[in-house]
């Protein structure tokens, strides 16, 4: 709900010197602006709840009775985790993961206050645009288009359950 | 065999409150009681997933009140039948084999016994997705005894299923307890599965236990007016006794043994007797009253009669009425012979 460029805002005002996390991230060679750790940073930021939603949803969403019974069948608290939940659970993983990347993907107000170089696509678009005008951008918007279509088809591909053979 | 001893769990709205039972080996126990008594919390309990607040659970010889599910040798079935989605029947039945290998024992073998008794033998390849809710429980059934556990828990196993499905695996259990003489430990809120499938119930109201013992027994004798009423017995007034005699509002009742003071009594529809017209001789107890509703149940009929301001529900078969010419508003007699009437 934070307006994205305020996000990069807060998160140069952590990363820089006037900030003790900032003075430590210097000490240990990590560089926030302008860098691809910012980008990773600043993407990781706002896609992550998107993820952590979506995730959550597809294992609250397994009931509980099937890690009741297959404990009392004999399954350690790990062996029904890893022969129960992640098996009907690993699909919203995935689902969570491709929403995380189609946020990321179409981040512009915070990536253009920390990292406008190395530059992503839509500061592409932006700038070809505001330099060399409409015709310029249109081609970069066109590949962005694309990359969006992928994951929506590969989010219709994850969300929809595999149907058993009868 | 399972022993609950002094079982307390407090939860956020809801209080299991000192459950002391005991299931004899091999015995078929029920628990039965309204949704929301705690039953379920009871078979939790034994299977180990619920933080008890207090009390001790002991299964056959072990003290298991702090032992992991998985470690408590307890088979649960539960009334949605809770089969892995994500595998084949096969898959299913099998899952727990690998953590009871045993060395000498051939637990593949009375596995494929197990199937071949409980005809699930076409059905192993299927996904578990389309199999008719009858299937679906007998394979819940092969999944938890293929583990050869020490008691069977089984939470309201019928409730889910159609009639003739209800049916078909009512018998089967019963069955299958002859069988492999297992304890089993059903939780229900029908008192007539009960009947037929238990030798002994314990009631359970609020979280507490109302009355322990053999189902004949707390069928016809019934310790509290809640489970009388659980039990089917639709008429329960408060009464003021005075030796054989029970006063009810202007009522007052000639029944068996004596008693002094404030009490209940209880009877049962099907003992209220109806007449059109007086009988000539004298029945004992004998009332007239309104008719003020009849519902058709199908094969059975309920007559509520109206008696002195007191509404006593009495049951017909539906080819009676008809032959009685009952209709609301009409005048009613009626008669309850003192045996019948219980005193609470």
């Amino acid at each position: 709900m934070i307006p994205h460029p305020v996000i990069g805002i807060a998160i140069l005002s952590i990363a820089g010197r006037n900030h003790w996390l900032g003075r430590v991230m210097q000490q240990i060679g990590i560089e926030i602006m302008g860098t691809v750790t910012g980008l990773v940073v600043v993407l990781t930021f706002v896609g992550l709840p998107f993820y952590v939603n979506t995730a959550k949803a597809g294992f609250e969403a397994i009931p509980e009775r099937l890690e009741n019974v297959s404990r009392s069948l004999g399954a350690s608290a790990a062996g029904a985790f890893f022969r129960i939940t992640l098996p009907l659970g690993w699909r919203s993983m995935v689902v969570g993961m491709i929403m995380c990347t189609a946020r990321a993907v179409s981040e512009f107000g915070a990536v253009v206050i920390v990292a406008y170089h190395p530059m992503v696509a839509p500061v592409m678009i932006y700038e070809r645009f505001t330099a060399y005008g409409l015709k310029y951008s249109q081609p970069v918007a066109v590949w962005l288009i694309l990359v969006c279509l992928l994951l929506f088809l590969l989010l219709r591909f994850f969300s929809t359950p595999a149907k058993r053979a009868a | 065999m399972i022993q609950i001893h002094h079982l307390t769990v407090r939860l956020t709205g809801f209080t299991l409150q000192d459950i002391c039972l005991t299931v004899e080996k091999g015995e078929f126990f029920s628990l039965l009681g309204p949704t929301g008594a705690g039953k379920t919390l009871i078979l939790e309990s034994i299977a180990g997933l619920v933080q008890l607040s207090e009390g001790r659970i002991q299964i056959g010889r072990r003290d298991v009140t702090h032992l992991p599910p998985e470690k408590r040798g307890v088979g649960i079935v539960y009334q949605d039948h809770t089969l892995f989605p994500h595998l084949s029947v096969r898959e299913n039945i099998s899952f727990g084999i690998r953590y009871h290998r045993k060395s000498g024992s051939h637990p593949r073998r009375s596995v494929d016994l197990l199937v071949s008794r409980l005809g699930l033998a076409h059905l192993l390849d299927r996904s578990v997705h389309n199999l008719s809710g009858g299937e679906k429980q007998r394979v819940a059934l092969a999944r938890a005894l293929a583990v050869d556990p020490a008691v069977l828990l089984l939470d309201e196993p019928l409730s889910s299923l159609d009639p003739n499905f209800r049916e078909e695996i009512r018998q089967l259990l019963k069955d299958l307890h002859r069988e492999t003489a297992i304890s089993v430990l059903m939780v229900t809120h029908d008192f007539s599965e009960a009947h037929f499938l238990a030798q002994r119930v314990a009631i359970i109201n609020a979280g507490r236990i109302e009355q322990i013992g053999n189902v004949t027994t707390v069928f016809q004798r019934p310790a509290t007016p809640f489970v009388a009423e659980f039990v089917g017995m639709k008429n329960i007034f408060p009464a003021t006794f005075d030796d054989s005699r029970a006063q009810v509002g202007k009522l007052s009742f000639q029944v068996r043994g004596s008693k002094r003071g404030q009490a209940c009594i209880a009877v049962r529809p099907e003992h209220i007797k109806l007449f059109v017209t007086p009988p000539e001789c004298r029945y004992p107890n004998f009332l007239e009253g309104i008719i003020s509703q009849i519902n058709n149940q199908g094969v059975y009929s309920e007559v509520a009669v109206d008696a002195s301001g007191i509404e006593f529900q009495s049951i017909l078969t539906t080819s009676t009425l008809h032959a009685m010419n009952l209709i609301p508003g009409h005048r009613i007699f009626m008669s309850v012979a003192p045996e019948n009437i219980h005193l609470i």
